[in-house]
């Protein structure tokens, strides 16, 4: 356990497979350059670059060692420049096992070691037996931190945590002290997607706009394959075309948005298949995945934030997906997010907190009953509020039970600012271009769904507030809900535009780590007795 | 307004800054042009266009400076530090002590010629800037943020 390792010879494989994808798109146009060229002097660069490709596979495994110490992992890596990379436990964000498809075939696993902070380097050893994996996730887990530190400094750790009142996640633990010492034997929530959600998953994912892109493009590379008599071929054995040019158009635009959808279908069910969540001690642990098995841990103390966002195609089934805002990220993916349900119907989901995110207040929203009733309340409260005296509104409380302190959404004068705001994004432009192009004008068609989308997003913008925890319900194309503790809020901030000014309107803006960047939420037109509050309960 | 402003060196640094990189706007173009332009055509047109754009580039130089200088103020506290600024958009915004992971200050030539620094403090996310500051001043705020920092034990 103590000495220096290397991996098993299999990341050798990994590792020139790795070179290869990193340099996929040279050797594409090597190969095209290729083809056109006749001389073989492109397959002997092909043929060098392979090779080097397997050298440098072989020499990284070869120089790749990693040690497990007691509360620490040290790798060495580098081919010419040696890294040395010490990971503290206390340091690690997430964790995770994967095993792709040649690691399956050895009967091995892949492990990731996510840190925190922007110029943290990716640990991944790629080719661990199941074991030796298990055995380095339990060493890097801050539950085993947390237990020793009980152990051994029982008051420090004490006084630390018992200084942290606000921390939810700790006063979880209070509450359940058996799930410290036999994390394994207490009963562990579980939730996992049927396939018929799989299956609904795949259907609505909306991946295919960003599929049929890519296709797009590739089969305007492949003007060679596209030739009269390879029309003439397909026109021939489709009885309906009769003239080929347009409706051959038509055909391959059709064509490519149903390849491209099946191929989203199919992603999502490689991706999502078996997708388990479940919670361990202080963990959650979740496993995704067809090909390549996933299994992912995060700490309950290293979630950021938790988000639900409702898709334009979700919506209308009440259907959501839930994921966890981490700040353990990848080298080269900069946001982050773990998904924790990929498809939840929106009424299931308070029992989904209450499964694995109990101390999280606000899990259902602010209730129609309660916003209603706010609708008329809701003006007097704000406007009464001054400066630092904030009644108890009682009246809240009773009726939702989730300490709902402040709710606040944008006042009635803000109404048209969110109807014309949308609007904006199709006016300017058009009357950039309608000097040159005067059809734009029907350009003007476009401020009904602009209008709709700024009216829908009006009525969907709101804010909630508890002791604890920061809701906020708003719209990007998709309707997305956010949970964020306000222990995990980096930094708070409004700001006035001109225009606002008159009117008193606010953006109230709040950031979180997500991945190595910030993430941050933005409410547009609060007055400013919602921003004053809202500030407010920020300081308290 | 908060109860700090930042220094008002802060100005003719900014002043010379902004001339600078003026320069390195106006050179290249001009520079191309000539290189470029076999025979030029209506000249007085090219003049003029020269001469609106450099009047209105001297006008920016000599009074944003000020517009911004005097819409930048900042507050530090036991909160946490506050920020606003902006001319068109004015922008508060308010990250707490315990957030903050390091501080550094920074200072380049024209800052130094001036006597200035810049501070920043990252939290895990982002980081935010005081510009022009002090320099002895900038000093001490980094001591007393990360002397406040040290007494809250937090983790990300």
């Amino acid at each position: 356990m103590f000495e220096f390792q290397r991996l098993h010879w299999v990341a050798t494989i990994t590792g020139v497979l790795e070179v290869i994808k990193q340099n996929v798109l040279t050797l594409v146009i090597l190969f095209i350059v290729g083809s056109r060229n006749e001389s073989p002097y492109f397959l002997w660069l092909i043929g060098a670059g392979l090779l080097s490709a397997f050298g440098l596979g072989i020499l990284g495994w070869f120089r790749f060692k990693y040690q497990l110490l007691e509360d620490e992992i040290h790798i060495h890596k580098g081919i010419f420049v040696q890294k040395k990379l010490y990971i503290h436990k206390n340091r690690v964000q997430v964790t995770e096992i994967s095993a792709g498809i040649i690691q399956r075939i050895f009967g091995l696993v892949s492990l990731t070691i996510q840190t925190a902070g922007g110029g943290s380097e990716r640990a991944v050893l790629s080719a661990l037996d199941a074991e030796t994996a298990r055995t380095i996730v339990d060493v890097l887990n801050p539950k085993n931190a947390e237990e020793s530190e009980f152990n051994s400094e029982l008051s420090q750790a004490e006084q630390q945590i018992s200084a942290l009142p606000n921390q939810g996640e700790h006063s979880h633990t209070k509450l359940s002290p058996p799930d410290n010492h036999q994390p394994h034997t207490t009963h562990n929530p579980e939730w996992t997607l049927s396939n018929k959600r799989l299956l609904y998953l795949a259907l609505t994912s909306g991946e295919f706009g960003i599929i049929a892109t890519i296709l797009g493009t590739i089969l305007g590379q492949l003007s060679d394959f596209i030739t009269d008599e390879n029309i003439q071929w397909i026109v021939d054995r489709i009885p309906l075309i009769q003239q080929p040019g347009l409706f051959f158009v038509l055909f391959s635009i059709a064509s490519v948005i149903l390849v491209s959808y099946l191929l989203s279908i199919l992603s999502s069910i490689v991706r999502y298949y078996g997708f388990t969540i479940r919670k361990v001690g202080k963990e959650l642990h979740i496993s995704r995945g067809l090909l390549e098995r996933i299994q992912t841990t995060v700490p309950y103390h290293r979630i950021q934030a938790i988000s639900s966002t409702e898709g334009l195609l979700r919506q209308p089934f009440g259907l959501e997906s839930i994921s966890i805002i981490s700040a353990g990220h990848q080298q080269g993916q900069q946001q982050r997010s773990l998904l924790a349900a990929p498809l939840i119907y929106s009424h299931e989901r308070e029992a989904f907190f209450q499964q694995f995110f109990g101390s999280w207040e606000l899990a259902q929203g602010i209730s129609q009953q309660t916003r209603q009733e706010l609708q008329d309340s809701t003006q007097d409260v704000l406007s009464s509020v001054h400066e630092s005296s904030i009644p108890p509104q009682n009246l809240l409380e009773s009726n939702d039970g989730h300490e709902l302190q402040t709710y606040a959404k944008a006042p009635g004068k803000a109404f048209f600012r969110y109807l014309r705001r949308p609007n904006y994004l199709w006016l300017f432009p058009t009357l950039l271009g309608l000097y040159w192009l005067p059809w734009l004008a029907w350009a003007a068609l476009l401020s009904i769904p602009a209008t709709l989308y700024g009216w829908i997003s009006y009525k969907d913008t709101e804010l909630g507030l508890s002791s604890k925890h920061l809701y906020i319900r708003y719209r990007v194309i998709a309707r997305k809900q956010i949970w964020i503790p306000k222990i995990r809020i980096q930094s708070i901030g409004n700001s006035q535009h001109t225009f606002q000014k008159r009117k008193k309107l606010y953006h109230v803006m709040f950031s979180v780590v997500s991945g190595s960047h910030e993430l941050s939420v933005r409410v547009k037109d609060f007055s400013f007795n919602a921003m004053n509050s809202i500030m407010n309960w920020f300081h308290r | 307004m908060l109860e700090e402003r930042i220094h008002p060196n802060a100005i003719p640094a900014w002043r010379l800054q902004y001339a600078v990189s003026g320069l390195f706007l106006f050179v290249p173009a001009a520079f191309l042009y000539f290189l470029h332009t076999k025979e030029v055509v209506a000249l007085e047109w090219v003049i003029g266009t020269a001469i609106v754009a450099i009047i209105i580039y001297a006008l920016i130089v000599s009074f944003l400076p000020q517009l911004r200088w005097s819409r930048w103020s900042y507050q530090v506290d036991d909160k946490g530090i506050q920020m606003r600024r902006g001319i068109i958009w004015v922008q508060h915004t308010e990250v707490p002590i315990n957030r903050i992971q390091h501080v550094d200050t920074r200072q380049g030539p024209i800052y130094r010629s001036y006597g200035l620094s810049v501070i920043r403090f990252s939290n895990a996310a982002t980081s935010h800037e005081i510009p022009a500051l002090e320099e002895d001043l900038s000093q001490e705020l980094k001591d007393k943020i990360t002397d406040m920092v040290r007494l809250v034990k937090e983790d990300v």
